[in-house]
This record gives C-alpha cells, sequence and structure tokens, in this order.
C-alpha cells in the first residue's frame, strides 16, 4: 500500500492551526460586515474539528443556531437579567443563556 | 515548509495566483472559500471560482512561494489534513 498515514498529533497540530486561523478570518468578515463569509467559516472550522478531534478552544464563540461568530456590539447583544448572562444573536435572534452560580456563591459567601 | 505540509494548512486568506489554464489566467488576490472541487478567490472587486482539477496554482505565504497542482488538493478543506499525501 502506497497511502503513508500521517501521525494523529501532526494531524491535530495543523488541524488546530487551521481553527485559529479560520477563527481570525470569521472575525476579519465580521468587521467588514460580511456576515455569511464569517458564518462559513465558522462552519469550516467545526468541519475540521469534526474531522480530526480537535478541539475549539471556548474562547472561539459561535451562534448556535446560524454559526455566527459572536462578538459583542457587532453580532450580538450581551445583556443581564434573571441571574443569567443573555447572549441574542443578531442575525438569527437565538439565544444562549449563562447561569453565573459561582460568582453569586462567591458574593454570598463575602457578603 | 515542505510542500506536502503546505498543502495541509488553511487555504482562506492566503494570496494565491493561477498560472494555467490560460481561461482562469492573471485570477489572483485573497482566498475567499474553498469547497471540494473549487477555489475562490476575490480578484480585483470581483469573487473568482476557479477549479481546482487541472489548475496551477501559486500561492505566497509570507517571501515563500508555493506551486501547487490543483489535482493534488481536489479534496474537501476538512480532508486535506489527513488525504493530502
Amino acid at each position: 500500500m502506497s497511502r503513508k498515514r500521517v501521525s494523529g498529533k501532526a494531524v491535530r497540530d495543523i488541524a488546530s492551526a487551521r481553527i485559529d486561523r479560520l477563527y481570525a478570518a470569521a472575525l476579519e468578515a465580521v468587521a467588514e460586515d460580511d456576515w455569511d463569509y464569517a458564518a462559513r467559516y465558522v462552519e469550516m472550522m467545526l468541519a475540521i474539528s469534526r474531522r480530526t478531534k480537535a478541539p475549539i478552544p471556548r474562547e472561539h464563540r459561535y451562534c448556535k443556531g446560524c454559526r455566527l461568530p459572536l462578538v459583542a456590539g457587532a453580532t450580538c447583544t450581551v445583556r443581564l437579567s434573571n441571574h443569567k448572562v443573555i447572549i441574542t444573536c443578531g442575525n438569527c435572534n437565538t439565544i444562549r443563556r449563562l447561569p453565573y452560580l459561582r460568582e453569586q456563591r462567591n458574593d454570598r459567601k463575602a457578603g | 515548509m515542505r510542500l506536502r505540509d503546505f498543502m495541509r494548512t488553511e487555504f482562506v486568506g492566503l494570496e494565491v495566483g493561477v498560472d494555467s489554464p490560460d481561461c482562469y489566467a492573471g485570477v489572483s488576490g485573497k482566498v475567499v472559500d474553498e469547497t471540494r472541487n473549487t477555489l475562490s478567490v476575490r480578484s480585483g472587486g470581483t469573487v473568482r471560482t476557479v477549479p481546482k482539477r487541472g489548475t496551477v496554482f501559486r500561492f505566497s505565504l509570507g517571501d515563500v512561494e508555493y506551486v501547487v497542482d490543483g489535482s493534488d488538493i481536489n479534496h474537501r478543506p476538512e480532508d486535506r489534513i489527513k488525504k493530502v499525501r
């Protein structure tokens, strides 16, 4: 067989580099008001992650509904209500709620 | 970076020029999209979609230039990592 395999570590290294590059490209597209391309780059990033099992860093935030990268003040609104951080996508209005229980617990202890 | 390794990296955002065939020669600019069979290039205000198969691409990464035969990268972008050899 002439098919030479690439080692798993090499694959994940390349994949992580490409994931970072694609997210940077997506943010650039958002800055240029090109939301379609931004969502496309996030979709490509997720495809690479699925294919290679390379993780998506937590800081690479995107909308679950339309794959648009979430940038506060540009593509989404961030509000606090009901003891949660509410992130609303500016394109498809998908809502993400992040409770901040740990902070509340710490406040109670301190106060 | 070896040519083989370069063909596994991300193309979106790179500067690219097309050498041949004649009908696509002269297209040059930033890569904006990639599919299994095509590469989309923003060339002088318009986006041109160039088929990969049978095309010779000239990528520049910093001051290094890579001449790539399009038939060698005729895979989906996420498959290029494992399939290119």
